[in-house]
């Protein structure tokens, strides 16, 4: 998936190409769902497509508009259906002349589909002006020398005749644009990789340290003598809270980049169906049925990326919390639902097993926290994931709480003591307009 | 006294090292494989033991062929592989197995065997056993 920094760095760079060329762009995404599905990552403002094409848009009360939409999706689907790297050209029900260009990660994995034309030049002279203005606009992204050469190479190339001239453009300019933004993922994904690789790198060398530490605690020289131990104590605390502020670090430097990000109107039934359908498969193996039985369909304005994450994390708790012998088969489901109030959007999600005690409803969310009822029961966790959803949630200034109260007769089963009944409630507000967007 | 084998894979060997001492003292014993290839050539010799630690991140190892490169070609956690290789081959009979990541943003990769239980680095060496010892008493 594009990183939000990607779409930062591109959409400049589009929206310079089809102001000087005339040209519009859409980018899709494939976004890795179990279900592999093509979404619109980035397109060019209405006002860079051709007259013909908005015109066509503002008819039959937007129908025009979803039937060109659903052409654009279905050209991206084909080049992604035919998983080649070449790019092809079509003429579009409309007669416009557009370019699909495959865009591959520095793996060779198809990542995105640029689609490209609905020209609307009518000066074609006046091409080689605009192509320079492009050209030099967009030198301050470029990435490389190399990168740079090549953008020369390419003008050096380009004919001089206006017909020659205006079939090189439509050949040239988007597998330049195809090449820039490659390039440019490719650096970001050798940046992740390495900040990856020095991550792991820390977190194993406080893990030695932490072993050592502990084990030498234990050598009776030491464990004998109190002021010594409570030294080595105080080492080891150090070393899990420094592990714990590397985690954090990064942690909130992944959360800012969410934060940051633009919020739009989607659908939230979408979002909170496609959480869920990523934990099917763990919830089939544990034999609980997900019912999600009342989602109200309606637009929120949200950052996708943010809320996903968040539904995501609710509803593997949900699953991972459950107990996979309840020994009622009443309580071996989970139930969501979502109401549509008069401002804000309401989710609720019920599962039953290992609890919150009543003076954990709020520690529950504090970083690292772990409740006390998954301690008991040897449940391993970090206590990081209700952390990230109370942010999620803050940042589209909603409000997140839990209620937890023991239920049924205690589980005669060993994997817990009691089964606890417990609803996590969440409200979102549909706008966020006229609300403080910062956090 | 323990004698149970445990198999622990990952590329880090000072890691495991200071975090076993404990089990190690009660007799339990480690194999260690380092890498994707390694530990693939004796799965068979891994479905016998008692207890498996895995490392989501795995390095491919040095002899991979063309064919098995080009299968793991951008595969990010190559310990998954791994303890998918383990379940299809040694189905209700694989031993338990005890995920020890880097931190809890590598457990999103572990949704598809989220059930696992998975420790985040740093653990103290007595937490460790802890783990070792309630993944035995539910085998």
């Amino acid at each position: 998936m594009l990183s939000k920094l990607s779409k930062e760095f591109l959409r400049p760079i589009v929206e310079i190409f089809t102001k000087t060329t005339g040209c519009a762009i859409l980018l899709y995404e494939v976004v890795d769902t179990p279900t592999k599905h093509l979404e619109e990552t980035i397109r060019s403002s209405d006002s860079s497509f051709s007259i013909f094409c908005q015109g066509v848009w503002n008819t039959n009360d937007g129908k025009g508009r979803q039937i060109c939409s659903d052409n654009m999706c279905a050209r991206a689907s084909e080049v992604y259906s035919k998983g080649t790297f070449s790019s092809s050209s079509h003429t579009c029900h409309l007669g416009m002349d557009n370019y699909a260009f495959p865009i591959k990660d520095t793996k060779g994995k198809l990542i995105g589909i640029l689609l490209c034309g609905a020209w609307k030049v009518a000066d074609q002279t006046s091409m080689e002006e605009r192509l320079f203005l492009f050209t030099n606009s967009i030198k301050q992204y470029l990435l490389s020398e190399s990168e740079q050469v090549y953008l020369r190479e390419a003008l050096e190339d380009m004919p001089s005749t206006p017909k020659a001239h205006w079939d090189w453009v439509r050949k040239t300019i988007p597998s330049l644009i195809t090449n820039i933004i490659t390039q440019y993922i490719k650096v970001v994904e050798t940046e992740r990789q390495a900040v990856k690789n020095a991550k792991h790198h820390a977190f194993n060398q406080f893990q030695s340290a932490l072993a050592v530490a502990e084990n030498l605690s234990n050598n009776p020289l030491i464990s004998e003598n109190p002021e010594l131990q409570k030294g080595f104590e105080f080492l080891m605390g150090t070393i899990e809270a420094s592990a714990r502020s590397l985690h954090t670090l990064t942690q909130s430097e992944f959360i800012h980049s969410i934060q940051s990000a633009e919020f739009a109107a989607k659908s939230i039934k979408r979002v909170i169906l496609s959480a869920f359908e990523k934990n099917e498969a763990l919830a089939r193996q544990k034999d609980i049925e997900l019912r999600l039985l009342q989602i109200a369909n309606c637009d929120v304005e949200m950052v996708e990326e943010s809320l996903l994450m968040a539904f995501d994390y609710l509803a593997h708790n949900a699953v991972k919390y459950s107990y996979r012998t309840a020994f009622q088969s009443s309580q071996r489901h989970i139930d969501v639902v979502g109401r549509k109030l008069d401002s804000d959007y309401e989710i609720t999600i019920t599962n039953y097993g290992v609890g919150i005690e009543e003076d954990e409803y709020d520690k529950i969310f504090h970083e690292g926290y772990r409740g006390k009822l998954t301690l008991l029961e040897d449940r391993l966790g970090t206590g990081h994931g209700l952390s990230f959803v109370k942010k999620a949630i803050e940042q589209h200034h909603g409000h997140i709480s839990v209620i937890s109260k023991p239920v049924g007769l205690p589980n005669p089963n060993k994997e817990g003591p009691h089964p606890y009944k417990t609803t996590f409630s969440i409200l979102i507000p549909l706008q966020q307009t006229n609300l403080d967007m910062q956090i | 006294m323990s004698y149970q084998r445990i198999v622990w894979i990952d590329d880090d060997y000072d890691v495991i090292g200071p975090v076993v001492t404990p089990l190690k003292n009660e007799g339990f014993s480690f194999t260690v494989y380092m890498s994707y290839v390694e530990t693939e050539k004796n799965l068979m010799s891994i479905l016998d033991a008692d207890c498996v630690i895995v490392d989501l991140i795995l390095p491919p190892g040095a002899s991979l062929n063309k064919n098995e490169s080009q299968k793991l070609k951008g595969k990010e956690f190559l310990g998954l592989e791994i303890i998918r290789k383990l379940k299809e081959k040694g189905k209700e009979a694989t031993p338990p197995i005890l995920v020890f990541s880097a931190s809890d943003n590598d457990a999103d990769a572990l949704k598809e065997f989220s059930d696992l239980p998975h420790l985040a680095k740093p653990v103290r060496p007595s937490e460790l056993k802890e783990a070792v010892h309630s993944l035995l008493k539910k085998k």
